[in-house]
């Protein structure tokens, strides 16, 4: 019955172009949770192409992945938070790349995975292990990274995680 | 390449807020862009308690800050005295809980009116909560209480994770062994026991709870003392006892 009712209803495609060019098909209804993108609809700014030249073709994929299955109406909340921890599953690189995706277009549900996702990698970690994951070259001399240490000695104490997960 | 330098600085402040204070404090290492990004109000105002605003209205003496990081630290190092001089207020440094520390005449306790069983007497460490503390008064015979105090549920967040509460009380007693046991309730009804400890030398007995618990509207004390070995026993069958029957 909900299924015949929703197909009668005509469903409005937009075209989402990555930065590299390649096009994707959308039900405006899934790309709106783009806040960015609901307001070029509604400036109908969207008849064409809309083009996301901050976005790369592997990043747009993954973004369109995530609004898709959180637009999705059959699956529930359980299967929506398998999916998120799932979904961050991947290499600190394409996180990153995903959450200046999700910052750009305005989606807050996939800006607040992503920096979760992120903040775990820091959390309880030495700088030295923090620096390894996320490929930061210091930029102190040794002699102002000891006055940080000697100004706030109570963040470098206790058991800190030595691990690159 | 540095994968947080492409990163607009908006995305930067939205990972290390979601971070803790002593994990942002100490990224300010990682290198002078993260130093430049731990002065942002943005992320102290997420490390604040969410009501900070509607705590320190409550003290007669405010922190004066110019920013949110300043506030923060202030809280940290100065307790801030709410309704009259008697509650304190401050918060973790590590965690940004927030810390309640209860005057123990706020206090309801058994025979707290009592003179054979307890003295009200100045003490250096109680200054700030009105200069009273409670003073176990040695008996020789077994002593079996009860110290319970309403925080009152305006102090408590309802995320339990985004903030974690921390309460802290402070008894003194002049006592060999004791036992202390702290319980959180939730609407009168029992939830469970989150502080137990025993030791042989607690001249000076310091309480610390750090408690998850949501909703937390009342902390109840049971303190069980004895001044020697003999009634030690009667101690451990009293504490089963009260175990068994928990809070009613």
């Amino acid at each position: 019955m909900a299924e015949a009712a929703s197909s009668t209803i005509e469903k409005n495609n937009l075209t989402l172009k990555s930065s590299y060019g390649d096009e994707f098909v959308l039900e405006e209804s899934i790309a709106i949770q783009s806040v960015t993108i609901k307001n070029m609809v509604e400036d109908g700014c969207s008849s064409s192409v809309i083009p996301l030249s901050k976005v790369d073709t592997g990043t747009l994929i993954k973004v369109i992945e995530y609004m898709k299955m959180h637009s999705s109406t059959s699956s529930n909340e359980e299967e929506i938070q398998n999916f998120d921890k799932e979904f961050v599953r991947i290499s600190i690189k394409t996180i990153l790349n995903i959450l200046e995706a999700a910052n750009f277009l305005d989606i807050r549900s996939l800006l607040d995975l992503c920096a979760e996702a992120v903040a775990n990698r820091i959390k309880n970690k030495t700088p030295e292990v923090v620096r390894k994951i996320f490929n930061i070259t210091s930029d102190f001399t040794p002699e102002e990274e000891a006055e940080i240490r000697n100004e706030t000695p109570w963040a470098f104490e206790g058991d800190l995680d030595h691990s690159l997960d | 390449m540095n994968y947080f330098q492409r990163l607009p600085e908006g995305c930067i402040l939205e990972i290390l807020s979601r971070t803790t204070p002593v994990d942002a404090v100490r990224s300010c290492i990682l290198s002078r862009g993260f130093k430049t990004a731990l002065e942002s109000e943005i992320i102290w105002e997420r490390f604040l308690p969410s009501d900070y605003q509607e705590i320190i209205e409550r003290s007669e003496f405010p922190s004066v800050c110019t920013t949110k990081k300043e506030l923060y630290f202030s809280l940290c190092e100065y307790p801030i005295l709410l309704d009259g001089g008697k509650l304190s207020f401050s918060l973790d440094k590590h965690s940004g809980k927030k810390c309640f520390m209860v005057a123990p005449r706020e206090l309801i306790i058994s025979w707290g009116d009592n003179l054979n069983h307890w003295q009200w007497k100045p003490h250096p460490d109680s200054r700030k909560l009105g200069r009273n503390v409670l003073w176990w008064h040695q008996r020789k015979l077994l002593f079996h209480g009860s110290i319970h105090h309403n925080i009152g549920d305006s102090h408590i967040t309802p995320n339990p994770d985004s903030q974690k509460l921390l309460i802290s009380g402070v008894f003194v007693g002049l006592i060999s062994v004791a036992r202390l046991q702290v319980k959180c309730c939730q609407r009168e009804q029992h939830m469970s026991c989150i502080w137990c400890s025993t030791s042989r030398q607690m001249n000076l007995t310091v309480l610390k709870l750090v408690s998850q618990l949501l909703n937390l509207s009342v902390v109840r004390v049971t303190m069980k003392l004895r001044n020697d070995e003999k009634s030690g026993e009667l101690a451990k069958l009293k504490l089963k006892e009260e175990l068994m029957n928990g809070w009613k």
